[in-house]
């Protein structure tokens, strides 16, 4: 062979590897059916979970892709329905009693572009749905449920951990406090950046300006919050004692990482004194506790209950409510421990003794909170706004919102609620309205404690569950128009002292229900120590010794609620305490 | 004299070749700080520390994207401008050398990002292809593979 031809060979051979690289990386950074196929496949209808009798509402529609996109190719003509149940015996009410004002029917162009807005106002007591029907082809598609009544407590929804391009996130976080609030029709939102790169990037002004910027009291509320990460951020040391989203009821951020403050002590320290510089209180949230490489050491919170109010139980990593190991174990979690790792739970926790409401956040990287799309086949890159890192591949979860009761849309009360545990968690962007109380006492009010004269007196627990009528999205599971009516059948689980007591089946949309128990308060204990070196941990991957004799509940039952509806959506609620005066 | 230089100096081609020059440098600047703020948070989960030099990392960003942002100017004011391809003559500058050796870092750096790791791929490209010396050449093979072997340990171990 002459000089010549192995030259042209050579050429060649470059030219393949060079194309082989571009190749290769369209195949795993593009989907042509994500990227071409906007076509539209069901209707989102959004109402606010409660309202007055007769007060001026707005209810959003947006046309969903099979992605969860708003498609904007949608053409038709929508009829709209009312369907309302009755407060007192839950059955449905007469559409001729229902005295209303929502529209009858509207003709979607493509000037909508897939979305929009409508006034409506209802002045008859009850649970509402309002549907719509496409009439091209003849679906039907239910909102959320809407209390009707004269209470002035409202039940709104926020998302308050979310990730922008700060991090390991993406779209800077002014645009995502605008999909919160015009696309996921957030009440509340926080972008939560990881400390670790807005210590590396200086991002911390920009954070917090550009989250006092969105907050419109009123309207949409935005905290100042950020990401302690410690063991599995980029530059800080290995050891990990979990991850705590920190929120701030004031306008100000404080400075905080993991390589800023290197452990949990520092980390107290630090919230002590932003807290007393600048008159706010803070929030610390831990989250996927239950994650192989975020395993929770809970220890480092038992002294700190004034900064650990909540605990994230659903997410785009799945759930922490109990172990996956559990026999209760329905929803999992991505990378959950190839064995069991006891007391990472925050049912285990509670056990231990610590006082955590329930809450759910999206954890999203892929720039969408309140509805992360990454659960879909649109975590792909090309979809904007652009990541930078990997995070969004591996959320297969949907986004969880966590449901508020409070008395005004501002910071102060919101945050109010958040921090007295006036919360429920649901896996998804549903809106079911769930109310969970024993003897009266609701959870969130009263430090969510019930006293009771002794400890066998009877505990009436009330359950009141208004279903959310939208199709539900799951794991790898996009959400899907139901075939005809929305399947109602749900199991609701109540769990008592760390385990499950009751289980009852339903198949309504509005149901109450009602327990009794008067067996012995004796409270919960955590009884799966180990011994390492003369001292006792509450699993192998903690750092933080413990006196095994105190991690429990003090005599004290707690009982939360968790329904499991079709398709993949959860809902918990909880806990309540109850206390024994003898 | 000073007056004569600066007159000199002001003429109208070298004001040209400045303001192309500085809008060019501050474009490729932000860019490049980008990418190279992408890929060490990236690359600095392998890094972990008890203290931290959060400075140095800073610096080293900021000299990584300088370094750039010049070479990567110079070439292409003196291309727009002055019509001289700057990769047709068979040797190589130093500022041709100080490119390839960042599009190198870049490439390293970025190479495992999410998406934007089409960066690397094009920096190898342009190693493998415009880098006239035997070196460069391998180094732009080396850059090459490194892409593809990380996009398919990224396709065989995390994509789903």
């Amino acid at each position: 062979m002459n000089k010549k031809k192995i030259k042209k060979i050579l050429k060649a051979l470059m030219v393949i590897y060079t194309i082989a690289a571009f190749v290769l990386w369209g195949v795993v950074n593009v989907d042509l059916k994500v990227l071409f196929d906007h076509s539209p496949n069901m209707f989102w209808i959004h109402l606010p979970s409660t309202a007055q009798v007769g007060e001026m509402n707005e209810m959003v529609i947006e046309v969903w892709d099979e992605f969860e996109r708003i498609s904007a190719n949608y053409k038709g003509q929508i009829d709209f329905n009312l369907i309302s149940y009755n407060l007192t015996n839950y059955q449905i009410i007469s559409a001729t009693s229902v005295v209303s004002n929502i529209p009858t029917s509207y003709i979607f162009t493509k000037v909508n572009l897939g979305i929009e807005r409508f006034s409506f106002s209802i002045s008859t007591q009850g649970i509402h749905y309002i549907l719509a029907t496409n009439t091209l082809t003849g679906k039907t598609f239910w909102s959320n449920p809407i209390l009707v009544d004269y209470n002035p407590v409202k039940l709104i929804w926020g998302d308050a951990h979310s990730h922008s391009i700060f991090c390991d996130g993406g779209g800077l976080p002014r645009e995502l406090y605008n999909y919160a609030r015009y696309v996921a029709c957030l009440d509340f939102c926080s972008v939560t950046s990881h400390g670790e790169f807005l210590h590396l990037n200086g991002g911390f002004n920009a954070l917090e300006q550009a989250t006092n910027r969105a907050n419109v009291p009123g309207k949409f509320i935005t905290f100042p919050g950020v990401e302690w990460t410690s063991g599995t951020a980029p530059h800080v040391p290995l050891i990990g004692w979990g991850h705590f989203v920190c929120i701030f009821s004031g306008t100000k951020l404080a400075h905080i990482s993991s390589s800023i403050q290197k452990n949990p002590s520092e980390l107290w320290a630090e919230l002590d004194r932003f807290t007393s510089e600048f008159g706010c209180r803070a929030i610390a949230l831990p989250h996927h506790t239950v994650s192989k490489k975020y395993i929770q050491d809970w220890p480092v919170c038992f002294d700190y209950s004034q900064y650990v109010r909540l605990g994230e139980v659903f997410s785009v990593h799945g759930s922490s409510l109990v172990n996956p190991y559990s026999a209760w174990n329905v929803t999992g979690e991505i990378d959950q421990p190839s064995y069991q790792i006891s007391g990472c739970s925050i049912n285990e926790a509670l056990m231990m003794g610590l006082r955590l409401g329930l809450n759910a956040n999206g954890d999203s990287h892929d720039g969408f909170p309140g509805h992360s799309l990454s659960h879909t086949r649109a975590f792909i890159g090309h979809q904007y706004p652009p990541t930078y890192i990997l995070s969004r591949v591996s959320h297969l979860y949907p986004s969880g919102l966590t449901g508020a009761f409070v008395s005004a849309i501002t910071r102060e009360s919101i945050f109010d609620a958040l921090y007295n545990r006036r919360v429920l968690a649901n896996s998804d962007f549903g809106r079911p309205y769930v109310t969970f109380k024993i003897n009266d006492v609701e959870v969130g009010e009263d430090d969510s404690t019930v006293f009771v004269a002794n400890s066998t007196s009877l505990r009436e627990l009330e359950l009141f569950i208004a279903q959310d009528g939208t199709p539900p999205a799951a794991y790898l599971q996009a959400a899907q128009p139901w075939n005809g009516n929305p399947i109602w059948n749900a199991k609701v689980q109540i769990f008592k002292n760390g385990y499950l007591w009751k289980e009852e089946l339903i198949d309504a949309p509005v149901i109450q229900l009602l327990f009794y128990d008067n067996e012995t308060i004796a409270g919960a204990s955590y009884n799966n120590c180990i011994e390492k070196e003369g001292e006792f941990y509450i699993n192998e991957k903690s750092h933080t010794p413990v006196n095994p004799s105190s991690l429990n509940t003090n005599g004290v039952d707690y009982y939360f609620i968790r329904i499991l509806c079709s398709r993949g959506r959860v809902t918990a609620i909880g806990p309540l305490w109850v206390e024994s005066l003898t | 004299m000073s007056v004569k230089l600066f007159r000199e100096n002001l003429s109208w081609k070298n004001t040209r070749f400045g303001i192309l020059f500085l809008s060019i440098s501050s474009i490729v600047f932000i860019l490049a700080f980008m990418f190279v703020f992408a890929g060490l948070s990236n690359f600095l989960y392998l890094l972990r520390v008890a203290i931290i030099p959060v400075v140095v990392l800073q610096i080293l960003m900021i000299v990584i994207s300088l370094a750039l942002s010049f070479s990567l100017s110079f070439l292409l004011s003196e291309w727009i401008l002055e019509k001289k391809n700057p990769f047709k003559d068979d040797k190589l500058s130093v500022k041709h050398h100080v490119f390839f050796s960042i599009l190198m870092v870049i490439t390293i750096l970025d190479v495992s990002l999410f998406y934007v790791n089409i960066v690397a791929i094009i920096c190898a490209t342009v190693i493998f292809w415009l880098g006239k010396t035997r070196v460069w050449r391998i180094l732009g093979f080396l850059a090459i593979s490194c892409c593809l072997v990380t996009q398919l340990t990224i396709y065989l171990l995390i994509w789903r």
